[in-house]
């Protein structure tokens, strides 16, 4: 070490944190998780300190060895995690116990907890059963409990409600209806010898009728699997869970290498770590198929080749051996795994059966993150769905056409700009979408055609697969 | 041109003449910000260091009540004699106008 270089040691205080250190001219000098050591040469630093969207900051002038501690934040989960900013003692000690007690049972050799709560600071939450509006279903849609019914309903504090049943393996779904007769789903899976666990907080609906229930957070509800049928509230996987979960909503790549290294080494403990650090691993490092290849295999031993998550990340291998029907029949429960498989059906329409529970749900599907929700209840059912995707297909047809005018216009010179029949394209597609009359035009408007690309962006984006693409150009145009 | 990420050709953008839409005025590139030192209470000189710590980039004796200067992005450290040192951060944030705000700086 020379005379003008000296030790900066940062301990972040949570295990999980992201330590970055930048120099004073703003550039970026070294990275770690959890703990630094490293000699710097002696001038002005800021080390930033980042667990999940919390970030912590410190400027530190090294003229001297220097050591800075920042404390463990707390992560404001749905799962009662002792180190949650949202947990009170009793609810993790509810938890433990609703995840042990089975209260009904449906099958055998998986589980399923559902655990909803209120959470205030001073403990001061609303008494009503936390659980109210929550069905659990199978399937094929038949009711199998009211949570609400059924929970073990505690009001010592803020209210929580567990439950647990036991399950034969197989996609299962819950249900949250709200007074005004709207309702969503979600999907929980329970693969073989594995407790799948829910969990969720409150928040407030604003109906149509001005009324402002509170409700189960259904849409911010967090999944964890244990393979011990167990819940340990100082779990640091759920910890670790909660961050992999948090980089996943972001569209950028926030999550250090080493952090999901990591969250891959401990996917044996909670499988949903692996299928949320395969999908990390997918967006982030898409080069690196054989890391890929080890997580999901390593995933199919744990969940077995009827999970629909399993199966949509499948999609994305080379060597697709291993799971013989990669058919997502059911839905899955990311919304990143949703995405793949609707991607994929652009050039294989196959892999969304007809008739399939997947199929059926396509045109509900919530624009929700990371978790894949959809409307379920009679309304979005009734033909609307279908004309809604119609509107939207226009509107991103429209935007198409107007790119594409614009470029070929740039392209090709001024006469074609004036003699593009893509010019009359999105007024014929908005008096298709609104039902308001064509604008004059003597020719129809051809049928925009649309590369492998345009569509697997469409599907994307709306969350529907290439047959039902193809079915509503078809409706459009013809 | 091997790079699937580099356009193979510029990507033109050729707005319809008929859609008018007012543009924004584009601030000018700004390469220093204001920064308004504050003594909590008379001192000595004023001195700021960059960020090797050695760079004298701004000096005042006596340092006023607000010395005003104006500083590329970077970390500082000011030191008023007889007062104290506070190290700060010139982010190089605009606000929504395209204009800086003064960074205002105890000692």
């Amino acid at each position: 070490m020379s005379p003008s270089e000296y030790r900066l040691t940062v301990t972040a205080g949570d295990e999980l944190a992201e330590i970055s250190v930048i120099d004073g001219s703003l550039n970026p000098v070294t990275k770690g998780v959890g703990r630094l050591d490293q000699t710097l040469a002696g001038g002005l630093y800021k080390v930033l300190v980042r667990v999940g969207s919390h970030v912590d900051e410190q400027l530190v002038a090294l003229d001297q060895d220097r050591d800075l501690s920042f404390a463990a934040p707390n992560i404001p989960s749905p799962i009662p995690l002792a180190s949650s900013s949202r947990s009170h003692e009793y609810h993790s000690a509810a938890a433990v116990q609703a995840a042990t007690n089975a209260r009904d049972t449906f099958g055998n050799g998986a589980s399923i907890l559902i655990f909803a709560r209120e959470w205030t600071a001073d403990s001061s939450g609303s008494r009503n059963n936390p659980a109210a509006g929550l069905i659990f279903l199978d399937d094929d849609e038949n009711v199998l409990a009211s949570i609400e019914q059924r929970s073990d309903f505690r009001i010592n504090g803020d209210p929580s409600a567990g439950w647990r049943c036991d399950v034969a393996p197989g996609s299962y779904r819950l249900r949250l209806d709200l007074p005004d007769g709207t309702s969503s789903e979600r999907t929980l899976y329970a693969a073989p010898q594995t407790q799948t666990q829910i969990f969720l907080l409150q928040r407030d609906y604003v109906l149509s009728d001005g009324t402002t229930p509170r409700r189960a957070d259904f849409s911010g509800g967090t999944v964890a699997i244990s393979t011990y049928f167990g819940f340990d509230p100082h779990n640091r996987r759920a910890r670790l869970s909660e961050l992999a979960k948090y980089a996943l909503t972001q569209t950028r790549h926030i999550l250090s290498d080493q952090l999901l290294k990591q969250l891959l080494d401990e996917k044996f403990d909670d499988p949903m770590l692996g299928l949320l650090g395969a999908h990390l691993v997918l967006r982030d490092h898409p080069q690196d198929t054989r890391l890929f290849q080890i997580v999901t295999d390593n995933l199919l031993r744990l969940l077995g080749p009827a999970h629909p998550d399993l199966q949509a990340l499948w999609l994305r291998r080379d060597n697709r051996s291993g799971i013989n029907d990669l058919q997502l029949r059911t839905p899955p429960m990311l919304r990143r795994s949703w995405d793949l498989a609707t991607e994929e059906s652009v050039r294989n329409p196959n892999i969304i059966p007809p008739g399939s529970p997947s199929n059926a749900v396509m045109l509900n599907v919530l624009p929700a993150a990371p978790w894949l929700i959809w409307r379920s209840d009679d309304r979005s059912r009734e033909a609307t769905s279908i004309e809604a995707t119609e509107s939207h297909l226009a509107d991103l047809l429209n935007t198409l056409a107007h790119s594409d005018a614009a470029r070929t216009a740039a392209m090709q010179g001024p006469i074609q700009r004036l003699n593009t029949s893509l010019r009359a394209l999105p007024g014929r597609l908005k008096s298709f979408a609104s039902g308001a009359p064509a604008p004059s035009s003597v020719m129809p408007p051809p049928v925009p055609t649309l590369s492998v690309d345009d569509k697997v962006e469409i599907a994307r984006v709306l969350g529907v697969s290439g047959r039902v693409i193809d079915e509503t150009l078809q409706r459009l145009f013809h | 041109m091997q790079d699937d990420d580099i356009a193979k050709m510029p990507e033109v953008y050729d707005p319809d003449p008929f859609d008018i839409v007012p543009a924004a005025q584009a601030p000018a590139a700004v390469s220093i910000f204001p920064v308004q030192i504050t003594p909590s209470r008379p001192g000595g000189a004023g001195r700021v260091f960059g960020a090797n710590l050695v760079d004298v980039v701004a000096t005042e004796n006596p340092s006023p009540a607000a010395w005003k200067l104006r500083l590329p992005r970077g970390i500082y450290k000011a030191v008023v004699d007889g007062v104290g040192e506070k190290l700060f951060e010139v982010t190089g944030a605009l606000m929504p106008d395209g204009n800086t705000s003064e960074i205002n700086v105890t000692v």
